[in-house]
């Protein structure tokens, strides 16, 4: 089943379940999210993980690879996993479009 | 985006064929590229009004190009030897997913269109109209077929499968039936170089942060570079390598051994993918056009040598079909292979004594390697009979203390398949995934009971990200899956040339 917050504002989101639009994402929109994924409430820790990805992201205007998100922000790589599960996890809830099949077949394992 | 609900079956001592169960996998099938997708690809958007005739032509014109493609469908006498070979028989135990069960869906098919028996009394010989329900069938199970040619070791005609998956599913493209996953990446790597749909300033800053990495961890300037004029060395990697873990770890270890040995080389931006998705959906078309920008690259940056990082089926399109479709290779150097996999060079450093190991670094690992379909099946290595299995180990070995195979019936030529080759690779079918790769986690149980092995080498980006998926199913950590070149990396000796 599609999560809660997908079903309920079907227009937010692509068919992959990932927010269509960067600019569209809000903090309590990643709160929802994440409670739709079974991690939330968002800590500090959390937050410290989607800005670094937003950033990336608004800066290069592409998937931003992991490793180098969490090279700058100073964050130890397996903190994504422990924090948020998969990396994919991740990205549903910073709001990042859609990254196209591979990236998504990458993040959704790793 | 529904999730597939998700049950891997529980581990057994000794692999045992399954009890069938009709139709268990008759869900599992891929989401449908888009229109826009399709047409990228110059194939029809959608289903075609006239599909039926459509299909008949389509195998009918590969029929006439291919002749194994005919003697494969021909020759099958239904001895059984294959229906337990099957990495997704043997994990859903799903009869079509025999892979004569699975042939036989387009041998049907052939028999009653091209055969004489078959055009007359066609019940008799096991000949089928083509209709809309086979063609379900075909879209399903086409798809639960990784193409990793195991099923062909074992069968005494020595029929390939994988041909016939691939004549599926390039009919199917044909007509309108492309899968998403498969025909979306193939459409952006035509666009921007590599799968992962990442430009060239993407791709410099990603290096550019490798450099900085290796720099902070050994304090030596190990270079990644982008598009270097007067390199010896194209390399070529998966671009998996670019972007995720535990990829990257093998493109530091690449970028050591070339440090290490001082070999001047150079990524390009204009081909930064060795994957060839063309292979999947059996299209000489696409997978000739995704080769040709590597030899553009090559030419045009004046490269003597091109080298393929740890990716399985670039490794087979490189070995068996570059010659053909971007060749001849004239003006590359002829005293290395030609094309050369980076084990090869790797491993005639080693020979040569021009890279040293502190094998010691790696001692927390116990180690195994995971022989990878395409280069098993498909590809040789060195210029030696069995060379593809012999090489990664040796260089396993010398950068290793502890290594242990696994059970011989499930390595080298026998290898299972991760479970998510062939352009299965992606979540919609993760239930078939997971079940596929039961084999492979029953080998991988045996020497983690008996040795303590923890760490599951690969020379294969799918290998790797699929492992890395379906290791917790099965209650192993998804960090054991990892590179040859990451152990490589881990454990060379630098200092010089930097």
């Amino acid at each position: 089943m599609p999560p809660a917050t997908v079903i309920s504002t079907p227009e937010l989101f692509d068919e992959d379940g990932l927010v269509r639009d960067f600019t569209s994402w809000s903090e309590s929109l990643a709160e929802t999210l994440a409670q739709d994924a079974g991690i939330g409430p968002l800590t500090e820790a959390h937050w410290k993980i989607i800005r670094a990805m937003r950033e990336h992201y608004a800066k290069l205007g592409v998937a931003p690879a992991m490793h180098r998100v969490c090279y700058d922000a100073r964050i130890e790589r397996h903190q994504v996993n422990e924090l948020f599960g998969y990396c994919l996890v991740a990205w549903r809830v910073a709001g990042l479009p859609n990254p196209g099949e591979e990236a998504k077949s990458y993040l959704s394992s790793m | 985006m529904a999730a597939p609900d998700v049950l891997a079956p529980a581990l057994k001592q000794y692999p045992v064929i399954p009890i069938l169960q009709r139709g268990a996998m008759a869900a599992s099938k891929p989401y449908a590229a888009s229109d826009k997708m399709n047409e990228a690809l110059g194939f029809p958007g959608k289903l075609v009004d006239d599909w039926q005739a459509k299909a008949i032509g389509k195998m009918g014109e590969l029929l006439g190009k291919y002749r194994s493609f005919k003697v494969y469908l021909d020759a099958c006498v239904h001895c059984g030897a294959c229906t337990d070979k099957c990495h997704y028989f043997l994990g859903t135990g799903d009869p079509k997913n025999m892979p004569v069960a699975r042939q036989d869906l387009v041998r049907k098919v052939y028999r009653r269109y091209f055969t004489l028996a078959g055009k007359v009394f066609p019940k008799l010989v096991g000949a089928e109209d083509l209709t809309e329900s086979v063609l379900d069938d075909w879209y399903k199970y086409f798809n639960q077929c990784s193409e990793c040619r195991r099923c062909s070791v074992y069968c005494p005609y020595g029929i390939d499968t994988a041909e016939i998956t691939m004549a599926a599913k390039e009919i199917m493209d044909s007509i309108g039936m492309g899968q998403k996953y498969t025909n979306e990446i193939i459409g952006k790597v035509h666009k921007l170089g590599n799968n992962l749909g990442l430009p060239g300033p993407a791709l410099r800053n990603t290096l550019e942060t490798m450099e900085e990495e290796v720099k902070e961890d050994t304090g030596l300037d190990v270079r990644f570079p982008v598009d270097e004029q007067g390199a010896e060395v194209l390399v070529v990697v998966p671009s998996a390598d670019f972007f995720a873990e535990p990829h990257v770890y093998s493109l530091i270890g690449y970028a050591k051994v070339f440090h290490a040995a001082g070999i001047r080389w150079t990524f390009s931006s204009h081909a930064s993918e060795a994957g060839n998705f063309g292979l999947f959906i059996g299209n000489y078309e696409q997978m000739r056009k995704i080769a040709v920008r590597v030899r553009e690259a090559a030419l045009e940056l004046g490269v003597k040598r091109i080298v393929v990082g740890e990716c399985g089926h670039a490794w087979r399109v490189a070995y068996s079909f570059w010659n053909t479709l971007i060749g001849p290779f004239d003006w590359l150097d002829a005293r290395y292979p030609v094309p050369q996999h980076i084990c090869e060079l790797t491993y005639d450093l080693i020979r040569r004594g021009a890279i040293q190991f502190d094998r010691e670094k790696n001692d927390h690992r116990v180690v195994t390697f995971h022989d990878s379909c395409n280069v098993a099946r498909g590809s040789g290595m060195g210029g030696i009979p069995g060379g593809q299995f012999i090489l990664p180990r040796e260089i396993i070995r010398a950068a290793c203390n502890h290594f242990h195979d696994m059970a011989p019936e499930t390595i080298r030529q026998h290898t299972f398949c991760c479970g998510g080759g062939g352009g299965l690779l992606t979540d919609e079918l993760l239930d078939l995934r997971v079940k596929g790769a039961l084999p492979r986690m029953e080998a991988l149980k045996q020497v983690v009971d008996a040795y303590g092995v923890n760490f599951m080498a690969a020379i294969c980006a799918i290998c790797k990200a699929q492992f890395s998926k379906v290791l917790p199913y099965y209650k192993f950590d998804m960090e054991m899956i990892g590179g040859v070149h990451q152990l490589v990396g881990d454990a060379i000796r630098l200092g010089r040339n930097d």
